[in-house]
């Protein structure tokens, strides 16, 4: 820490922020092509090296997601090719995969399905611990490294480090399926799903965690919003965390003792996003379907 | 594919609502026409009963020599009661099948992953 160059630590920090939001999604596309959690996640790795590198000299590419996914693809090709198993299983990808392009240029649009959606329901899968699932989500979709999500749970690193390779180590060997459930297993793969957002935003309320859970389980929400938006369950759950974080500044006194809803400063309250919530809720009503969220 | 093991797990002496003459004949029904669906699916590996775990003896070496000892290898209340061995696309697909079986003999089932089977 000390007293470094205070220029280049923010812009690694911005490098670090707009890699991690952008991050998930090559991650999950990565898993995708090659169906191998550990060899995408060292790809992301790598790319972010490069990132780190390159971005505070050169500039954030125009495209950062484009440039992460590329990047990282190569990175795992480049990886299998040096080992023999790798050429093996190269070559059944190499028909999914496009032409190695230029880093930079903007990738092509992807497929249909945004792969999050798969990744989110193997993290979530009910055959791993509820735990497991919440640091995984937040591990591989929101790219915490396993030192954040050690301290948002309050165990140890090395801790930490282990129950998420016992539930990569599970996913691998029991095959749990990267895929987005069917419509009529929905409604049960769908409730662990929510309930690990909505855990991890309380696990935000209730302790100073760094990094801020609350706003990480927002940022889950939506992008569940964005990749599910006929599922009233989702936007209700969307709704409730924007309304809840809309008065969470106001929750607590400054010594941290809890304040009741009427005895709240309601001018603190965020206006935009009771908004947003409600406009949400109304959509929602407007569909008559009520259900837990 | 991968195989599964499917084990059924009996807790010995747990009070159960023992079974009628008719719901034992309704599960062992159910568990014939799972078999064969298992089987016409291509899922079926193999499986088998076991009698009770005072039928066991264990086998080990000590000091080079092989010492016979009457008895399960681990003294403890649940114990295996049978087994299937499936091969299912994804464990998805193994749960689905232990759904039905369960279902059909109302003990819980454990589902694992064979190690190697890989393909």
């Amino acid at each position: 820490m000390g007293d470094g160059n205070a220029a280049i630590r923010l812009d690694e920090g911005e490098v670090g922020r707009i890699f991690r939001e952008e991050s998930g999604r090559s991650l999950a596309a990565l898993i995708g092509v090659f169906g191998d959690i550990d060899l995408a996640e060292d790809a992301v790795q790598e790319a972010f090296a490069v990132a780190l590198g390159r971005w505070p000299r050169d500039g954030v590419p125009p495209n950062p997601g484009g440039w992460i996914t590329t990047t990282d693809r190569n990175h795992a090709i480049d990886r299998l090719r040096r080992e023999a198993r790798g050429r093996e299983l190269l070559s059944e990808v190499a028909v999914l995969l496009p032409r190695r392009d230029d880093p930079g240029k903007p990738p092509e649009v992807g497929p249909v399905q945004d792969d999050r959606l798969r990744l989110i329901f193997t993290c979530c899968h009910p055959a791993l611990s509820t735990q497991a699932r919440m640091a995984l989500t937040l591990r591989l979709l929101r790219g915490l490294s396993t030192k954040q999500v050690a301290s948002s749970f309050l165990v140890t690193e090395t801790t930490m480090a282990r129950r998420l390779v016992r539930a990569r180590h599970k996913i691998k060997a029991a095959r749990i399926p990267y895929r987005v459930p069917e419509a009529h297993e929905l409604p049960d793969r769908l409730r662990p799903v929510l309930t690990v957002v909505y855990l991890v935003y309380n696990a935000g309320l209730t302790g100073s965690a760094k990094p801020d859970l609350c706003a990480e389980a927002i940022r889950l929400a939506r992008i569940l919003a964005a990749l599910m938006p006929d599922e009233p369950e989702v936007a209700g759950l969307l709704a409730l965390l924007l309304l809840s974080e809309a008065r969470r500044a106001s929750r607590t006194r400054p010594d941290g003792s809890l304040v009741l809803l009427g005895e709240q400063d309601r001018t603190q309250w965020d206006r935009a996003l009771i908004e947003e919530g409600q406009a949400i809720l109304r959509r929602c009503l407007r569909r008559n379907q009520p259900a837990a969220y | 594919m991968t195989h599964y093991l499917l084990s059924v797990h009996s807790v010995e002496g747990e009070v159960r609502e023992p079974m009628t003459d008719e719901e034992m004949a309704r599960s062992h029904e159910q568990l014939a026409v799972l078999e064969q669906e298992l089987k016409s699916a291509g899922a079926w590996v193999a499986s088998g009963r076991l009698h009770d775990p005072a039928t066991a003896t264990v086998v080990r070496m000590a000091d080079g020599e092989v010492l016979t000892t009457d008895g399960p290898f681990v003294e403890s209340k649940e114990h295996l009661g049978g087994f299937y061995i499936i091969q299912a696309e994804d464990l998805d697909a193994a749960l689905g099948w232990a759904s039905k079986v369960t279902g059909a003999i109302k003990v819980p089932i454990e589902v694992r992953p064979f190690a190697g089977f890989e393909a």
